[in-house]
C-alpha cells in the first residue's frame, strides 16, 4: 500500500484568484526516495504543506490525501506530529530551544515520550548523525549546516515513517549542502525512511532520487526516474534543464549520443549521470567516432597595470580580533576594469572578508587597499559609496525593512525629487528585471527576485565596482541564467564586478578573470578557460568528465559543440 | 577546559545551596558571620568561575568600599565620632560599621548570584521547574535564546547597510539616527519572519499536541545524597545558631552584638562550612587531577 496517496488536489490560498495546485496525482511507496522539482512559485512548497494538517495553509481546497489509506486529516495531531517528519528551509528559525540536546529532545518532550524512552532515542539519533560531540553545546556556536543537521536529526529522533524536506539546502554553502543530502541519503538507505524533498539544486538531489517529479504552474509536468525526467527536461528545451547534471547534458545534446550507452543498461538508463559515467560514455563516444583530442583557444591572461586597476590589494593581511587568526594573510590582487571577477574557493577561505576590506568596512593592519586607482585611506565614506563602491551581502533580506520593494528602494534616493525618484527606481528595476515585483513585499518574493530586488538596492549607489558575495545561493537555475545576464549587462555598461563564490559552475559560465582564494591569499587569477582547465577540483563537471578529449572545454555547451563538430 | 564539580552535581543540590545561601547572606547581620559568608562567596566564585572570576571579585571590592563610605557619610546617628566634617557633621564608627555590614551584605548577595549563574544555566534551571510548569519554561528558554539571536542579526544587518554606505558610524546626527532606526526595523520584521517558522516548527514537531514530557540530562547520584547529607547537617547548625539571636546585631546608636560563646563559635563554623560546600567539592575533586598531572 503506498505511503501517500494525492488524489486530484487542487488548492487556492485564502483571498487569491488562482489556484496554486491543480489537479494533483501522485502516490508515493513507502521507502522510496522522492526528489521534486521546479522553478521557484511552482507549488512545490505548498504540496509538500498539504502532507501534514498543522502546516496547512489556509485556503480552498478540493481532492483527497490519504496517509497509510486513511484521509490525512482523520489521522490524530500526535500521530501526525510523530509519524511525519517535517524539514524546512531556514536552518535558524526552525531551532525551538538553546541547547543541542535539548532541541533533539523537544518533539519527544511534546508528544510526552516518556523519559528513558527518550534518553536512548535521543542518543541513539545523536550518534546515527555524528553530532553527539556538539551534544552539550549551544545552538548559537553551530553554523549553518550544522544547525540544519541538528533540525533533520530533531525531526528522526521521533521515527518518522515520511520525511518531508522543503528545499532544505537552499541556504547553505555547496559543500554543507551536500553533507546535509549525504546524511538525508542515509536516513532513506539505512532507516528506509520515505523522503519526498523539494529541491531546486537538481544535480544534488536528482543523481540517487528514485523518482523525479516536475512540478510546472501548479501540476505535475514529468515524473519518472532522473535520467527519463532529464533527457524529457532537456528534449522539451525546458529552463529547468540547465541545472541537470553536465554528463546528461552533453549526452542529451550530442546527436547520435544512444549509439554510446552506458553498457548493459536499457534505452534513457543508459545516460550518463556522474562524472564517472560521463567519461566512460564520452571516452567510447569518441573513439566511435573517431573524435581526437582538441583545446580550444585560450584568451590570454589579462594583464593589469596598477593603475589601471579598478580594484588592487598588495599584501593585504586583515584580521577580525587582536588575538584572533589571520584570515586575509598578504592578499595580492588587481581586479581589470570592465570585468566579472570571480573569486571561487571554500569555505573560511577568506572571501566574504576580502569583500568587506575592499570597501573599508573591515580595515586591514597591513597592506594598500586601492578602489579605482585612489587608496581607500584618501576615500571619504559618502564618496565611495556614492559611484565608488557596494557591495551585495550574502543574505540580500538583510537589506529590507519596509513594506514594499519600493519603499526600500526609495531608502536609497532620499534627497531626490519625487519624478526623479520614480524614474530612477523604474529604470534599475528594469536592468535587474524587478519591475513586476516593486510593490511586493520583500519578504514575500522568492529567493531569486528577492537576490535581485538587493541587487537593484546597491545600484542606486551607482557603484563603478559592485562587489557580490555568494549571488547565487539558493537560486534557481532559470534564476541564475537571468542573473548572469543582468551581471554582463552592466559589465558592458562600463562596470567592475567582483564576485566570491562557490558555485564554480556559474563563475566558468559567465566570469572574464577567475581566480582562488585559499587560505587568505589569493592562489591564482587568470582567464577562465585557463583557471578551469588547470584546477582538477575547482572546476566544472563538464571540464572533469571531458578533460582527456577537450582539455581546456568548461561549459557544457562547449563540449557539445566539440564533440557536433570535427 | 575547566570542571567543575560543583557545578556537575543534580541542579535540585546547586539551586537549593545557593538559596540557602543567598538567604543567609541577607538575614545574618554579625560582622563576623556576614565576613564568612563574604569570604565564602568570593571563594566559591574563584572557585567556579576561574581566572574570570577576579574581574568580579575586584568590582565587589570597589562597591563595599563605595556603600560603607556613602552610608556612613549619609548616617549621622551612632555614638562615637571619629571626626566632623562639612562644618559639623559627624563621621560616626557606628554608622561606618553598619556601612559596611550593608555593603557585605550587598556584596555577598551579588557574589552568590555570579556563581549562580555560572552553575545553574538555564538548562538545569528549566530542567528544575520543568514538570511544574512546562510552558512558563519554555517560554523562557526561547526568550534567552531571543536576545544573542538578535543582537547576532543586527550586527549582521548593521554589516551589511554599510556595504551601501548607510552605516551608523558615517554621516550627519540625522543620518546616523534614521540609519539606525532602519536596522531596527529591518530587525523586527526578520524576528517577526522567523517566529512564523519557528511556530511552525514547533507545532509540527506536536507542540500543543497534549501533555508534555522532559528530558533530563542529570540523575541524583550518590554523591549528590551525600553532599545533600552534609549540607543539611552544616545548615541545621547555622540554623539554630541564627535562631538563636547569634548572628544578629544592631549598630545604631550603638554596637550590640550577642556576647560571645562556645556554642555560638561552633554554629558560626557551621555557617562557614555549609557556605565553603562548592569550594570543598571542587578542591576534593580537583586535588587528585593537580597531583597527578604535576608527576607527569
Amino acid at each position: 500500500m503506498a505511503q501517500f496517496i494525492i488524489q486530484d488536489l487542487t488548492f487556492t490560498y485564502a483571498g487569491a484568484a488562482h489556484s496554486v495546485l491543480r489537479g494533483i496525482d501522485l502516490s508515493v511507496r513507502p521507502g522510496e526516495f522522492v526528489c521534486l522539482v521546479g522553478k521557484s512559485g511552482c507549488g512545490k512548497s505548498t504540496l509538500l504543506r498539504q502532507l501534514k494538517s498543522v502546516l496547512t495553509p489556509t485556503g480552498e481546497r478540493t481532492g483527497r490525501v490519504l496517509f497509510d489509506g486513511v484521509p490525512l486529516e482523520e489521522v490524530g495531531l500526535r500521530d501526525q506530529s510523530r509519524l511525519i517528519g517535517f524539514v524546512m528551509q531556514d536552518p535558524e528559525a526552525q531551532v525551538v530551544t538553546d541547547k543541542v540536546w535539548h532541541e533533539l529532545a523537544f518533539g519527544l518532550e511534546s508528544i510526552g515520550c516518556p523519559q528513558q524512552a527518550m534518553r536512548v532515542r535521543v542518543a541513539e539519533m545523536a550518534s546515527f548523525f555524528g553530532i553527539q560531540h556538539w551534544f552539550r553545546r549551544e545552538v548559537a556556536e553551530l553554523s549553518g549546516g550544522q544547525k540544519q543537521l541538528l533540525n533533520l536529526a530533531s525531526v528522526m529522533a521521533m521515527q518518522p515513517n515520511v520525511l518531508i524536506l522543503d528545499e532544505p539546502t537552499a541556504q547553505l554553502d555547496p559543500i554543507a549542502a551536500s553533507g546535509f543530502m549525504e546524511a538525508v541519503r542515509k536516513v532513506n538507505r539505512e532507516l528506509g525512511c520515505t523522503v519526498l524533498i523539494a529541491e531546486h539544486r537538481l544535480d544534488e538531489a536528482c543523481v540517487e532520487a528514485d523518482r523525479v517529479v516536475v512540478m510546472d504552474r501548479g501540476r505535475v509536468s514529468i515524473a519518472g526516474t532522473p535520467r527519463e525526467v532529464g533527457l524529457a527536461l532537456e528534449a522539451a528545451g525546458d529552463g529547468m534543464a540547465a541545472a541537470l547534471p553536465a554528463p546528461l547534458r552533453i549526452f542529451a545534446g550530442v546527436e547520435g549520443a544512444q549509439e554510446c550507452q552506458l553498457a548493459d543498461l536499457g534505452d534513457a538508463e543508459g545516460a550518463p549521470l556522474s562524472v564517472r559515467e560521463g567519461r566512460t560514455w564520452l571516452a567510447s563516444y569518441a573513439r566511435a567516432r573517431g573524435l581526437a583530442v582538441r583545446t580550444l583557444e585560450e584568451e590570454p591572461a589579462p594583464g593589469v597595470d596598477a593603475k589601471d586597476a579598478a580594484l588592487s590589494m598588495e599584501d593585504v593581511w586583515f584580521r577580525y580580533h587582536r588575538d584572533a587568526p589571520d584570515v586575509l594573510r598578504g592578499v595580492d590582487l588587481r581586479v581589470p576594469r570592465r570585468s566579472l571577477f570571480a573569486l571561487v574557493g571554500g569555505n573560511g577561505a577568506g572571501k566574504s572578508t576580502l569583500l568587506k576590506t575592499a570597501c573599508g568596512i573591515c580595515k586591514p593592519h597591513r597592506g594598500k587597499v586601492k578602489v579605482l586607482g585612489r587608496p581607500l585611506s584618501r576615500w571619504k565614506e559618502a564618496d565611495l559609496f556614492r559611484g565608488g563602491a557596494a557591495l551585495l551581502p550574502q543574505d540580500p533580506q538583510d537589506l529590507f525593512a519596509k513594506r514594499t520593494v519600493r519603499a526600500d528602494l526609495e531608502e536609497m534616493l532620499s534627497g531626490l525629487p519625487a519624478d526623479e525618484r520614480a524614474r530612477r527606481i523604474d529604470e534599475v528595476a528594469r536592468t535587474c528585471r524587478i519591475s513586476a515585483q516593486l510593490d511586493q513585499h520583500p519578504f514575500d518574493l522568492s529567493g531569486g527576485e528577492l537576490e535581485r530586488a538587493a541587487l537593484a538596492k546597491v545600484l542606486l549607489c551607482e557603484p563603478e565596482l559592485l562587489l557580490l558575495d555568494e549571488p547565487t545561493k539558493g537560486l534557481d537555475a532559470v534564476f541564475k541564467q537571468t542573473l548572469g545576464n543582468v551581471l554582463h549587462e552592466l559589465m558592458d555598461a562600463g562596470m567592475t564586478i567582483v564576485m566570491v563564490s562557490h558555485d564554480v559552475e556559474f563563475c566558468a559560465r559567465w566570469a572574464t578573470v577567475a581566480a582562488l582564494l585559499f587560505d587568505g591569499v589569493v592562489m591564482a587569477a587568470d582567464a577562465p578557460r585557463a583557471f578551469f582547465a588547470n584546477n582538477a577540483f575547482y572546476t566544472t563537471a563538464a571540464n572533469r568528465m571531458s578533460r582527456q578529449v577537450f582539455p581546456n572545454a568548461v561549459t557544457a555547451e562547449e563540449v557539445v559543440e566539440l564533440c557536433l563538430s570535427r | 577546559m575547566r570542571r567543575d564539580a560543583f557545578g556537575e552535581l543534580h541542579p535540585a543540590v546547586t539551586f537549593g545551596f545557593f538559596m540557602c545561601a543567598v538567604i543567609f547572606s541577607i538575614i545574618v547581620q554579625d560582622p563576623l558571620w556576614t565576613g564568612a559568608s563574604l569570604v565564602a562567596s568570593a571563594l566559591c566564585l574563584v572557585s567556579v568561575r576561574g581566572r574570570r572570576a577576579w574581574r568580579m571579585v575586584a568590582a565587589m571590592a570597589a562597591a563595599f568600599v563605595a556603600i560603607a563610605a556613602v552610608n556612613a557619610l549619609l548616617n549621622a546617628h551612632g555614638s562615637t565620632v571619629l571626626f566632623i566634617y562639612l562644618g559639623g557633621r559627624p563621621f560616626t564608627l557606628e554608622a561606618l560599621l553598619s556601612g559596611m555590614q550593608t555593603a557585605g551584605m550587598f556584596a555577598s548577595v551579588m557574589l552568590w548570584f555570579g556563581s549562580y549563574a555560572q552553575v545553574v544555566t538555564t538548562d538545569r534551571f528549566t530542567y528544575l521547574f520543568g514538570n511544574a510548569a512546562p510552558a512558563v519554561t519554555l517560554t523562557l528558554t526561547m526568550a534567552l535564546r531571543l536576545v544573542p539571536t538578535c543582537l547576532r542579526r543586527a550586527r549582521r544587518i548593521s554589516a551589511a547597510r554599510a556595504g551601501i554606505g548607510k552605516s551608523v558610524s558615517a554621516g550627519s546626527a540625522r543620518a546616523r539616527a534614521v540609519s539606525g532606526l532602519e536596522i531596527l526595523n529591518a530587525l523586527t520584521a526578520r524576528s517577526l519572519e522567523g517566529a512564523i517558522i519557528t511556530a511552525d516548527s514547533m507545532r509540527s514537531r506536536g507542540y500543543g499536541s497534549g501533555a508534555r514530557t522532559q528530558m533530563a540530562c542529570v540523575r541524583f547520584s550518590g554523591r549528590d545524597a551525600a553532599v545533600t547529607a552534609a549540607g543539611a547537617v552544616l545548615f541545621a547548625g547555622a540554623a539554630f545558631g541564627i535562631a538563636r539571636g547569634w548572628a544578629s546585631a544592631q549598630f545604631l546608636p550603638t554596637v550590640v552584638l550577642a556576647p560571645p560563646s562556645g556554642a555560638s563559635a561552633v554554629t558560626l563554623a557551621a555557617f562557614a562550612g555549609f557556605l565553603l560546600i562548592p569550594v570543598i567539592v571542587n578542591a576534593k575533586e580537583g586535588s587528585p587531577w593537580r597531583s597527578s598531572s604535576s608527576r607527569i
